[in-house]
C-alpha cells in the first residue's frame, strides 16, 4: 500500500499546519507548501506575516527567514525535522524498509480510515520526538502529525485537505477531517 | 694456616647442613616480615616532579605548577577513523555522550556544544555572565523582538536547540553564554563536529579527571576510554547489523575492510606507552640478566646452591633499603626503585668476594674476618658517595640516597655476619682455577706495563678538550617516546587549536579579582593579534569567569520584578504566548538579582572548576592569570606586546624546563666533588698509609676519567642519570682497586694462593656486573641505555686500570710454584 501511495518527484503538496505547545495560549496556524523538486531534497516554504523557507538536503539544513540571514546547520542537531524529512522521504519513495529501519511501525484502522503510527528507534530522536502519525483514507494521505517530548505538537493536512482545514470553523471541526481519530 | 688434605673438622665445616637450612630459612622469613611492614607503610609514587629540582624563579614555578595541574597535561586528543565521515559523526557523538558520563573525565569536547555545558545549579548564573545583558536588555521593546522571534523558533523546528529554553530564558542569555565559551580556535566540522582537514577522521579532546603526574589515574582514564569506543562499536553494530556495513564496503570495494581505529595522544598516553615499554624491557633484560649471573656464578663455583646463597645478602640489601626510604620518606618513586635495585648491583660482589677467598678447612667466618677490612672499605666508601646525593637538591635523589645507603650497609653486614652462618664445607679451593692462574702467571708482564695508565689518563684529558655536545640540555630527548608519535601529536594539537604545551602568558595581580579584571581587559588586544596572524588562539579565565565588578554591573540592568512584569506583559500583548507560560523567566531574574557573584570557588565539582584551575594559579603573594596560546607564530611580535604591559610576562616553558635542567646540575655536580673527596679521606684513614691510598685511588680517578672521555667521543651528551651511573662504575671500581691492593705480595707462604682467590673473585665480580649492565645498554629506552653504557664502559675502564696500577706480582724474583 506503501508503494501505492509513493509519489515520484518532483512532487509538490499544499499545507496547513497546527502547531500547539504548552507556552502557547492559542496553537499557531500557518500554511504553505511541501514540495521535493528531486529525490532527497525537501522544501517546506511558509507563507504569511513572516515567510519562511526550509531546505532539507544532503544532511544539511537551510533556513531562509525574511529580514534575516540565512541560518545553515546540520540536519542531526534538529532531530524533529530529520524525523520528517526521513518519513517524508520515505513516505514519497514508498519505501517500507528505511521506514522500518528507524521507526516501529503500527497500522491501525481499515482501508477507508487508516492510521499509520510510526515511533523512532534511534535514542537522540527518542528523546525529542516522541512519535509521528499518518492519517489518511484510501490512498491518500489527509494528516501528518508530530509529537514531540516536552507536549508540543503539530498537526499538519495535506493536499486538498489543506484547504479545506484552513476553511474550518474551529478545532474539533478540523481534527475531523482527518478521519481516525487517535485513540 | 692451611689443613692439608680435605679432612673436615666439624669447626672447618661449620654447622650441620638441617641447622644451616633452618638458619637460612629463619633468615628469609625474617626478610619477608620487614619487607612486609616496610611495604605496608610505603606507597609507590609516580610524580615525576620527584626528579625535578627545586624551582628558583617565578618562570619554573610556573612550570612546575603547569606540569601537574596545568590542563595541557590532562588533555588527550583523540582521533577516530576506519569509516565514512557519517558514521564517524555519530561515533564521534556517541563516544562524548559516553565521556561526559564516566567519572575518570571532566570534560569531553567534539564541536557540539550542549546545554549540559552550563551545569544545572549554576543555570541562574546566565544572567551575570552573559556578555547580552546590556542596558536596556529587559525593557519591553527588546522583550518584544525576542519573543517575536521565540514564537518564529516555536513554528519552525528549526528553531530545536532552543525550544526547551524558552519559558525560562526567551532572551537565551544561556545561547550567548555557551558562544562565550566556545573555544577560540575551532577545527572545522562536518556534520556539526570536528574533522580533520581531509574528513577521515573525527577529532575529540578530553580533558582526565587525574592529574597529569599521576600515571595511574591516567592509565584508568585511558582504559575507560578504551572500553567506551568499543561500547559504541558495540552499540553501533547492534543497532544496524547489515545496513550499516554493507555501503561503506560497497563504496570501498570488497576487499579492503575499513577497521575502525581509536588514536590517542597527549601526555597521559605517552606516559602510560614509557611505562609499558619500560617495564617490558626491565623485565626482559632483567631476567636474562639474573638467567646469565647464576650461570656465571655456577660455573664459576661448580656448584648450584652457591650462586642461590649470594642472593641473601642482596636481598636483604633489597629489603633494608625499601625499609629504610619507607621509614624516612613514606614513599618510593617507579624510577628511584628502578634505580636502587640497579645500583645494589654493586653489592652482588660482596658474597663473591666471601665465597672465592674461602679454603678448605677454614670456617667461612675466618674469611669473612680476613677479608672484612676491605670489603668494609669499599662498601662504606660507595655507601658516602652515595650519601652526598642527599644533598643534591632532588627529592628523588634523596630517596636514591637512603634507598642505596641502607642497602649497602645491609648487604655488606649480612656478608660479614650471617652469609658464613649458613654456608657450608667449602670443597674447592678457587686458588686452582685455571683463569685466575694464568692471570697471575702474566702479572709481572703487566706490572710491567703499567706506563699505560698515566698515558691512558693524559689520552683521556686531551680526549676531554674536543669540542662537542656536554650536556644533554633537552628533556624531550630523554623521553623514550618515538618522533613520530610526537609530531602526530603536535599535528593533532594544532587541528585542535589545542593550546600548545610551551608558550604562556602570564598576567601578575595582587588579588584573584584583579587578576580577573586585567586579563579580561587584555581580550580585545588579544583578539587583535590573533586577527593580525600572531597566534591562533588563547584561552584565558576570564572568557568564563567575568570579574566581580562586572557581574554587579550586568546584575545592576536587571530589572525589579514588577517593573519586569509590566514590561513581559507589554511586550507579550498580541502574541500567542500564554499569559503564564513566562513564570519561569521571571522567578529566575529575580533570584539572578539576589546572587552573589560567581567565584572560582564556586565552581567547585563542576566541569569549568578543573579547566579554571589551570588557567589561574599563585605564586607566593601573587596571583597569576594565565593565558594559553595556539599555534604562535611570531614569539617576536608577542614578546613587543608584552613590553606594553608591565605585569604581563611572555613565558617560554620549553627554555624554563631546560634552564631547570642545567641550574641543578652545578649542585649535582658540587655534591659530587664533595663526595669524592669524603671518600678519598675514608679511604686513606683505613688503609692508614698515604701510597697504599694514592695506589687506590689513583687507578679510580683514572678509568672515571676514561670513561667520562670515551662518553664523549661516543657523542653522548651527560644527563643526570650518567652521571649517576658514574658514581655507581666508581664504586665498583674502588671495590676492584682495594681488593687488588690487598692482594699484593705478601703471602709468598703459599705460593701466592691467596692472589689467585682474589683474582678469582675480581674477575668473577667484572664478568658478571658486565654482564648485567651489558644487556642494559641494550634497551631502547634512553635512559636505562645511559646506566647500561656508563657502567659496561666502567667496568672495564676501572677493571684495567686497577689492574694496572694496584695489582702486583705475588713475588718479586719468581711466579708461584704449581701445585
Amino acid at each position: 500500500m506503501l508503494a501505492a501511495l509513493a509519489q515520484p518527484a518532483p512532487a509538490q503538496t499544499a499545507y496547513f499546519e497546527r502547531r500547539s505547545s504548552p507556552l502557547l495560549a492559542e496553537p499557531l496556524l500557518f500554511a504553505g507548501t511541501l514540495s521535493q523538486p528531486q529525490p532527497g531534497e525537501l522544501i517546506k516554504t511558509v507563507e504569511g506575516d513572516t515567510p519562511e523557507r526550509l531546505r532539507i538536503a544532503d544532511e544539511r539544513v537551510e533556513v531562509e527567514r525574511a529580514g534575516q540571514p540565512t541560518r545553515r546547520f546540520s540536519l542531526k542537531r534538529a532531530p524533529e525535522l530529520a524525523a520528517l524529512s526521513a518519513s517524508f522521504e520515505a513516505l514519497l519513495r514508498g519505501d517500507l524498509a528505511l521506514l522500518q529501519k528507524h521507526y516501529a511501525l503500527d497500522m491501525q484502522g481499515s482501508a477507508s480510515a487508516w492510521n499509520l503510527r510510526l515511533a523512532p528507534l534511534n535514542r537522540r530522536l527518542q528523546k525529542r520526538v516522541s512519535s509521528l502519525s499518518l492519517y489518511g483514507q484510501q490512498l491518500e494521505w489527509r494528516c501528518f502529525d508530530l509529537d514531540l517530548i516536552d507536549g508540543e505538537r503539530s498537526r499538519m493536512w495535506l493536499g486538498e485537505w489543506a484547504a479545506r482545514a484552513a476553511a474550518a470553523a474551529d478545532e474539533p471541526a478540523r481534527d475531523a477531517l482527518c478521519g481516525a481519530k487517535p485513540e | 694456616m692451611s689443613v692439608q688434605g680435605g679432612g673436615a673438622s666439624p669447626e672447618a665445616g661449620g654447622a650441620a647442613p638441617r641447622v644451616r637450612l633452618g638458619l637460612i630459612a629463619l633468615w628469609l622469613v625474617s626478610l619477608a616480615a620487614i619487607a612486609w611492614l616496610a611495604l605496608a607503610q610505603l606507597k609507590l609514587s609516580g610524580d615525576l616532579r620527584l626528579f625535578m629540582p627545586q624551582p628558583r624563579d617565578a618562570a619554573q614555578r610556573l612550570l612546575m605548577n603547569q606540569l601537574g595541574e596545568g590542563p595541557g597535561a590532562r588533555l588527550l586528543l583523540l582521533a577516530l577513523s576506519g569509516a565514512e565521515p557519517d558514521m564517524l559523526a555519530e561515533r564521534s557523538r556517541a563516544l562524548r555522550e559516553r565521556l561526559l558520563a564516566s567519572p575518570e573525565f571532566v570534560w569531553a569536547g567534539n564541536g557540539e556544544e550542549g546545554l549540559e555545558a552550563i551545569p544545572a545549579a549554576l543555570a541562574d548564573y546566565r544572567y551575570l555572565l552573559s556578555p547580552g545583558v546590556v542596558e536596556g536588555a529587559f525593557a519591553a521593546p527588546a522583550l518584544r523582538a525576542a519573543l517575536q522571534q521565540r514564537l518564529q523558533d516555536l513554528a519552525s523546528p528549526a528553531g530545536a536547540l532552543a525550544a526547551p529554553l524558552i519559558g525560562s530564558d526567551p532572551t537565551l542569555e544561556t545561547l550567548r553564554v555557551l558562544e562565550a565559551w566556545a573555544p577560540a580556535a575551532e577545527p572545522q566540522r562536518f556534520d556539526g563536529v570536528w574533522f580533520s582537514p581531509d574528513q577521515a577522521q573525527a577529532l575529540l579532546v578530553v580533558e582526565t579527571a587525574a592529574p597529569g603526574f599521576d600515571p595511574d589515574g591516567q592509565q584508568r582514564a585511558l582504559t575507560a576510554l578504551r572500553a567506551a569506543h568499543a561500547q559504541v562499536l558495540v552499540d553501533e553494530s547492534d543497532a544496524s547489523p547489515d545496513a550499516s556495513f554493507e555501503a561503506p564496503i560497497a563504496r570501498v570495494g570488497a576487499d579492503r575492510a575499513l577497521v575502525a581505529k581509536l588514536e590517542i595522544s597527549g601526555p597521559g598516553a605517552f606516559a602510560e606507552r614509557m611505562a609499558a615499554q619500560t617495564r617490558g624491557e626491565a623485565t626482559r633484560l632483567g631476567g636474562f640478566g639474573i638467567a646469565g649471573l647464576l650461570l656465571l656464578m655456577a660455573l664459576a663455583y661448580r656448584s648450584l646452591s652457591l650462586p642461590l646463597l649470594g642472593a641473601l645478602p642482596l636481598a636483604t640489601g633489597a629489603v633494608a633499603g625499601l625499609a629504610s626510604t619507607a621509614w624516612l620518606f613514606g614513599e618510593v618513586h617507579g624510577i628511584t626503585l628502578a634505580f636502587g635495585f640497579t645500583l645494589l648491583g654493586v653489592a652482588q660482589d660482596y658474597p663473591v668476594h666471601l665465597f672465592s677467598h674461602r679454603r678448605i678447612g677454614v670456617p667461612a667466618a675466618a674469611t669473612a674476618r680476613a677479608i672484612w677490612p676491605t670489603l668494609a672499605t669499599g662498601a662504606f666508601s660507595s655507601a658516602l658517595a652515595y650519601l652526598v646525593f642527599f644533598f643534591a637538591g632532588v627529592d628523588g635523589l634523596r630517596q636514591l640516597a637512603a634507598l642505596t645507603v641502607a642497602g649497602l650497609l645491609a648487604a655488606a653486614l649480612a656478608t660479614r655476619f650471617l652469609l658464613p652462618a649458613v654456608l657450608g664445607p667449602q670443597r674447592r679451593d678457587l686458588a686452582d682455577a685455571r683463569l685466575p692462574r694464568a692471570l697471575q702467571l702474566r702479572l709481572r708482564h703487566v706490572h710491567r706495563q703499567r706506563w699505560l695508565a698515566p698515558v691512558l689518563g693524559a689520552a683521556a684529558g686531551v680526549a676531554l678538550l674536543l669540542p662537542g655536545p656536554w650536556w644533554q640540555d633537552d628533556l624531550a630527548a630523554l623521553t623514550p617516546v618515538p618522533p613520530e608519535l610526537l609530531q602526530r601529536d603536535r599535528a593533532l594539537r594544532q587541528a585542535l587549536g589545542a593550546p600548545d604545551v610551551r608558550w604562556l602568558l602570564a598576567l601578575r595581580a595582587d588579588s584573584r579579582e584583579a587578576a580577573l579584571e586585567r586579563s579580561a581587559a587584555l581580550l580585545p588586544a588579544l583578539d587583535q593579534l590573533r586577527s593580525d596572524g600572531v597566534l591562533s588562539g588563547f584561552e584565558l579565565a576570564a572568557r568564563y569567569l567575568p570579574s566581580a565588578a562586572l557581574q554587579r554591573q550586568r546584575q545592576q540592568q536587571l530589572p525589579e520584578p514588577q517593573t519586569l512584569r509590566a514590561a513581559l506583559a507589554e511586550a507579550q500583548s498580541g502574541l500567542a504566548f500564554r499569559s503564564d507560560a513566562f513564570e519561569g523567566f521571571l522567578a529566575a531574574v529575580e533570584r539572578a538579582r539576589r546572587l552573589s557573584p560567581l567565584r572560582v570557588e564556586d565552581l567547585a565539582g563542576t566541569a569549568l572548576e578543573l579547566r579554571l584551575a589551570g588557567l589561574l594559579a599563585r605564586d607566593g603573594e601573587q596571583h597569576l592569570a594565565l593565558i594559553q596560546l595556539s599555534g604562535l607564530e611570531q614569539p617576536k611580535a608577542l614578546l613587543e606586546f608584552t613590553t606594553r604591559y608591565p605585569e604581563l610576562d611572555l613565558i617560554d616553558l620549553k627554555t624554563t624546563a631546560n634552564g631547570l635542567a642545567s641550574a641543578w646540575r652545578g649542585q649535582v655536580l658540587a655534591t659530587m666533588a664533595a663526595g669524592a673527596v669524603l671518600l678519598s679521606m675514608l679511604v686513606w684513614l683505613s688503609l692508614r698509609s698515604a701510597r697504599r691510598a694514592a695506589r687506590v685511588l689513583l687507578p679510580v680517578a683514572l678509568a672515571s676519567l676514561l670513561v667520562l672521555a670515551l662518553l664523549h667521543l661516543m657523542a653522548l651528551p651527560l644527563t643526570l642519570f650518567h652521571l649517576i651511573s658514574l658514581v655507581l662504575a666508581a664504586g665498583l671500581g674502588l671495590d676492584y682497586a682495594l681488593f687488588f691492593e690487598r692482594s699484593r705480595g705478601g703471602f709468598e707462604s703459599d705460593g701466592g694462593a691467596d692472589q689467585r682467590r682474589t683474582l678469582h673473585a675480581l674477575l668473577l665480580c667484572a664478568a658478571s656486573t658486565l654482564l648485567v649492565f651489558g644487556l642494559l645498554s641494550l634497551s631502547s629506552i634512553p635512559v636505562l641505555q645511559a646506566l647500561g653504557t656508563t657502567v659496561a664502559l666502567g667496568v672495564v675502564c676501572h677493571f684495567l686500570m686497577a689492574l694496572l696500577l694496584a695489582a702486583a706480582p705475588a713475588s718479586p724474583s719468581s711466579p708461584s710454584t704449581p701445585a
